[in-house]
């Protein structure tokens, strides 16, 4: 049985699901975005839903609760996915001086 | 040889500048003073008169090269603008010089003479080697920091590794790629230098602080991030 809180991330999930839905129609996101993103939502039901059977995860740890599991999980990911973010960045940002570079280069070279 | 040739075989001065308008002008006619004819400034983004006074003074020394950067994007990218510039202009000998007044022209002389003679391919000013500078306390704390820093990652142990006067072969400006935009720029041209083993030697010169320039200088929180994005960078190779 679902406490009141498991059905409210259950909604919230299915929310943003339909954001990612609709981003894809929008062709805002790719393919790939859309599955990743869709499979990242349906761990998080069935996280919800199946939470009584995640004793094994503390089996491969020194954590006592699975819940502790799936948050230091969770950090994990959303460091890796910030350096990715990093990286991403910077490399705009190189793009963007070779743009205002060139720009400045070609003025130049008009004159 | 023809007047053109003569001309490329002068030194090419590179200046980045940003929100210099107090001091650029006369950065210039130090210059013109000293009889260097190819001076290259980029104006990088500035959002004070700095456009402005170089344009004047454009008008007044034909020789000055001036480009500028719509938007600001470090003193690295925009001596990368102005090397380029040097280098399509034909340049054999570029000199890097800053926009505050730090740096004499007098000693350009004296820092060229190795790169003319084809004895090294780039010359790095050092203000410690003669002691001639004033340095203040704090600042030479930070720059023997940046000493050890750039010991550590390159491998190299330099008298002073964060030095804006420079001089460079117009082989060495090829070869030296420079991808930092910001003030990191200055530890990735010794990184290039020892990875591509470009013979160098360094030179005692006079960093002159005035008030002003002391304005303008890195704070230890500036170089902290410095050294944090280096660190990063080579994470990501």
């Amino acid at each position: 049985m679902l406490d009141l809180l498991s059905i409210a991330i259950l909604f919230f999930v299915l929310f943003a699901w339909s954001r990612v839905v609709l981003r894809f129609k929008e062709g805002g996101i790719g393919f790939k975005e859309f599955f990743v993103w869709t499979l990242i939502w349906a761990v998080v039901v069935l996280l919800i839903l199946f939470r009584d059977r995640l004793g094994f995860l503390t089996k491969f740890t020194t954590l006592q609760r699975p819940l502790d599991v799936v948050l230091a999980g969770s950090i994990i990911l959303l460091f890796y996915l910030l350096f990715r973010i990093y990286v991403k960045i910077d490399s705009m940002d190189q793009s963007v001086t070779k743009i205002v570079r060139e720009l400045a280069l070609e003025k130049k070279r008009k004159k | 040889m023809s007047v053109y040739a003569q001309r490329r075989m002068k030194p090419f001065i590179v200046i980045a500048a940003y929100n210099e308008e107090k001091s650029i002008g006369s950065v210039v006619e130090r210059l013109a003073k000293e009889g260097y004819e190819n001076v290259v400034v980029v104006n990088d983004g500035s959002s004070d008169e700095t456009l402005r006074v170089l344009e004047q003074c454009a008008e007044k020394y034909s020789f000055l090269r001036v480009l500028s950067h719509l938007i600001n994007r470090g003193q690295g990218a925009a001596l990368k603008t102005g090397i380029d510039c040097a280098l399509e202009q034909g340049a054999e000998i570029i000199v890097t010089f800053d926009a505050d007044g730090q740096h004499n022209p007098k000693e350009i002389k004296q820092l060229i003479a190795p790169v003319e003679k084809g004895v090294v391919d780039v010359v790095l000013g050092s203000r410690f080697l003669e002691k001639k500078s004033n340095i203040p306390l704090f600042k030479r704390a930070v720059l023997k920091g940046g000493i050890l820093f750039t010991w550590i990652f390159s491998g190299k142990k330099l008298t002073d590794t964060h030095n804006g006067f420079r001089a460079l072969s117009r082989k060495a400006a090829q070869q030296i790629q420079i991808r930092q935009d910001r003030m990191e720029h200055a530890s990735e041209i010794i990184d290039e230098i020892c990875k591509k083993n470009i013979p160098f030697k360094e030179v005692p010169v006079t960093i002159m602080y005035s008030d002003y320039a002391r304005q303008k200088g890195q704070s230890v929180f500036n170089s902290v991030k410095i050294a944090t994005k280096l660190i990063l960078r080579r994470m990501m190779r």
